[in-house]
C-alpha cells in the first residue's frame, strides 16, 4: 500500500474551519501529481451536516474517532490519537493548520513518530527521497527552503494563501475505535471571547497603540465592525494593561497576515513591524509624520486618530451605501 | 505544612539575530535588542518569581556554541542559580528543534526537575516547538501560552490564552509550561546582578558526554536549501486633503482603486 496524505481537520462540532477546506484542497491538488490518496481525520463528534460539506472536498477517506474526549483540543490525547491514525492510514505527509494548537501538535507528533516537522509552511514537494519544504522564518521577514529526509513529514501550513476548491469523489467515511486515555491536564474553566475573532486568521485587523491613551478601544471596535475585522493592540498598549495579552500583535505576540492592517496610534517598534510584515496592505494613522510605522506602510494618514477614525467609520458607511446603489 | 520547594529548569536560547551575527549571516544589521530570545526571558522571569514564592532553584539550560555562554551568563545575572550549557559540536548553524528537544531530554533525565519553563515563541519562528516536543519526549504534561500560574503542593493551575479566549487548567508536577508574551515584564539586569553572575557556576557539557554518537547521527537533520530575505515591498502614499474628511476619502479611494480592498 502506498503512503497517503493525511489532513487533520479543525472544527467546533458544527462547522469545519476555513483552513480545513483550504488544506484539503491543497492536499487534493498535490495528490493529483503524486498519486497519493488523501485521508481527512476528524477528531471528536461532528454534526452530519458539517460532515456532508467535508465530503465535497475530495478526501478519499474521512476517518472519524467519535469520542467526546476529543471534542476540544488537548495536546496529550490528540498526540496519542493522531499518531495512531497516522500509522493506521500509512500517512507519508500530515498536513495541519498553522494555528497555535496545531503547531504544538505538529511538534509533539514529530517527537512521538520521529518524523520531520516544519511550521509556517507555504509549500511542500515530495522528492524521490524526502521532502522540500518552503516556509517563513523570523515572522515573515525571510522565506526559506528546507530539505527533510525523514519518512514522514508533519507540516503546519500557512493556509491564508490557499484557495478552497470543491472536488469530485465523495470520500468513504471510516469510523475508527481507538481507546482514548484521559488527559493529564484537567480543564477547569473555559472562557470564550466572543467579541474577538481570531487575530491570526482575520482578513482585516485594526490595532491600537499608545496613541489610544487608555483601555477604551471602542472606536477601533466600531471601525473593525464596519470592515468585518478583528481588533489587536501593540505591546505598549498591552504592557499598560489596556488590553489582554492575547490581543498583542508583534514578534512577541500574535503574528498577523491579513489583507488589510490598519495601525492606529502605533509608532512602529521593530518587534511590532515584524509581526505585521505578512499583511497584504498596511495603512497607518499617526499624529507624528516621522513615526517609523509609515516607512513600512502602503498608505498613511497624518492626524489625530480620534478625529480620523470616527471620520473613517462615517465615510466607510457612506462608501458602502454608494457601492450598494 | 510548608509547600515543597520547586526545582525549575528554564531553557534559554540565544536570540537568533545574535547567533547569526556571530556566524556572519545576520538578517538584521541593527543593534541587538536582546541577548536571550525575548520569550525565553519571560519564561525565566516567571521561574524567578516562582522561586521567590515557593523556594527551590532555577537552572538556566541552553544548547549552543561557545557564543551562547553570553545568554546563560545573562540568565544568571537576572537571578538564575546555576547554568548548564551543552556544547553543540555539530557542523552547521541551523539547529533543528527536534534535535534540541532530544538533547535536553537526555540531560533532564539525569537530574530531578519539577517544572520546566520555555518561551512560547522564538524569533526565528520554529525553535519554540522545543517545549511541546520535549514534554512529549519526557512524557510529562505541557501547558502552553500560560498567562498566569499558581502552584499548590504538587499541582499547578494555569490560565492560558488561546486564539478564541482563555482556559483554566490544572495538572500534576512535573510539568512543562510555555509562557505567553505579556505574562510578566522581565527584570532589568543590574550591575550587582552581573557581578554575582560571575561567581555562579556554569556547567559546560560536551554533547558527547550526554549523548552517544549513534543517538545523534540517528537524527535526520533538515538541510537549508535557500534563504531569502523578504524585501520591504511597501512604498508609502500619504492621504492628502485640507480636512480629516478629505484625507479619509482620499485614503478610501486609494484602497479601493489600487488594492481592490473594500
Amino acid at each position: 500500500m502506498s503512503s497517503s496524505i493525511l489532513v487533520i481537520t479543525e472544527h467546533n462540532q458544527h462547522r469545519f474551519s476555513k483552513s480545513t477546506f483550504r488544506l484539503l484542497s491543497m492536499a487534493r491538488e498535490m495528490s493529483g501529481k503524486t498519486k497519493h490518496s488523501v485521508s481527512a481525520f476528524v477528531p471528536g463528534r461532528i454534526s452530519s451536516k458539517a460532515l456532508k460539506k467535508l465530503t465535497a472536498y475530495g478526501a478519499d477517506r474521512i476517518v472519524l474517532v467519535e469520542n467526546g474526549k476529543l471534542d476540544s483540543f488537548s495536546l496529550d490525547i490528540y498526540t496519542h490519537v493522531v499518531s495512531s491514525i497516522v500509522l493506521k492510514e500509512n500517512a507519508g505527509i500530515v498536513f495541519l493548520n498553522n494555528s497555535t494548537s496545531h503547531q504544538e501538535l505538529s511538534a509533539a507528533l514529530a517527537a512521538r513518530l520521529r518524523a520531520g516537522c516544519a511550521i509556517n509552511c507555504t509549500d511542500v514537494q515530495k522528492l524521490k527521497k524526502g521532502f522540500l519544504v518552503s516556509k517563513y522564518m523570523y515572522g515573515v521577514k525571510a522565506k526559506t527552503k528546507f530539505k527533510l529526509s525523514n519518512k514522514i513529514l508533519i507540516a503546519a501550513m500557512h493556509t491564508l494563501e490557499f484557495k478552497s476548491i470543491p472536488s469530485k469523489g465523495a470520500g468513504r467515511i471510516v469510523k475508527q475505535i481507538i481507546p482514548v486515555p484521559d488527559s493529564q491536564v484537567n480543564i477547569l474553566e473555559r472562557n470564550i471571547d466572543k467579541s474577538h475573532s481570531p487575530l491570526s486568521r482575520a482578513k482585516v485587523v485594526i490595532s491600537g497603540g499608545r496613541g489610544i491613551g487608555g483601555p477604551d478601544f471602542s472606536i477601533l471596535e466600531q471601525l473593525a465592525k464596519e470592515l468585518n475585522g478583528a481588533v489587536g493592540a501593540s505591546r505598549s498598549a498591552v504592557d499598560a494593561g489596556w488590553r489582554p495579552a492575547s490581543h498583542q500583535i508583534g514578534q512577541t505576540g500574535t503574528i498577523v497576515s491579513p489583507d488589510l492592517y490598519i495601525a492606529c496610534g502605533i509608532s512602529g517598534a521593530n518587534q511590532h513591524l515584524a509581526g505585521i510584515a505578512g499583511s497584504k496592505i498596511v495603512a497607518a494613522v499617526n499624529k507624528d509624520a516621522d513615526a517609523p510605522i509609515f516607512s513600512k506602510s502602503d498608505y498613511g494618514i497624518q492626524g489625530d486618530l480620534f478625529e480620523i477614525v470616527p471620520c473613517l467609520i462615517k465615510e466607510l458607511k457612506a462608501f458602502k451605501s454608494r457601492q450598494n446603489h | 505544612m510548608p509547600a515543597p520547594p520547586v526545582r525549575q529548569v528554564s531553557t534559554v536560547e540565544m536570540n537568533a539575530d545574535s547567533i547569526e551575527k556571530a556566524f556572519g549571516s545576520a538578517l538584521s544589521s541593527k543593534k541587538d535588542q536582546w541577548i536571550i530570545n525575548p520569550h525565553d526571558e519571560i519564561a525565566l522571569e516567571e521561574a524567578l518569581q516562582i522561586r521567590e514564592t515557593h523556594g527551590g532553584t532555577v537552572t538556566a539550560l541552553s544548547f549552543g556554541k561557545p557564543v551562547t555562554e553570553a545568554a546563560v551568563r545573562r540568565a544568571l545575572a537576572m537571578g538564575a542559580d546555576s547554568g548548564v550549557l551543552i556544547m553543540d559540536e555539530l557542523a552547521g548553524n541551523y539547529r533543528d528543534f527536534m534535535l534540541v528537544a532530544h538533547i535536553y531530554r537526555l540531560y533532564l533525565e539525569t537530574v530531578g526537575v519539577d517544572l520546566i519553563l520555555t518561551g512560547s515563541k522564538s524569533v526565528d519562528g520554529q525553535s519554540f516547538l522545543v517545549g511541546p516536543a520535549l514534554a512529549e519526549l519526557l512524557s510529562i504534561p505541557c501547558i502552553s501560552m500560560v498567562v498566569n500560574q499558581e502552584i499548590n503542593g504538587k499541582m499547578i493551575r494555569c490560565r492560558k490564552s488561546t486564539e478564541s479566549g482563555e482556559i483554566i487548567m490544572e495538572t500534576p508536577l512535573p510539568a512543562l509550561l510555555t509562557t505567553a508574551g505579556g505574562l510578566n515584564t522581565p527584570r532589568y539586569v543590574t550591575i550587582p546582578g552581573i557581578k554575582r553572575a560571575d561567581k555562579k557556576p556554569i556547567d559546560v557539557l560536551n554533547l558527547s558526554e550526554i549523548a552517544s554518537n549513534e543517538t545523534i547521527s540517528d537524527r535526520l537533520m533538515p538541510e537549508i536549501v535557500s534563504f531569502r530575505r523578504q524585501r520591504n515591498k511597501r512604498s508609502l502614499k500619504m492621504a492628502v486633503g485640507k480636512s480629516s474628511e478629505e484625507k479619509v476619502r482620499h485614503l478610501l479611494d486609494m484602497l479601493h482603486e489600487k488594492s481592490g480592498i473594500l
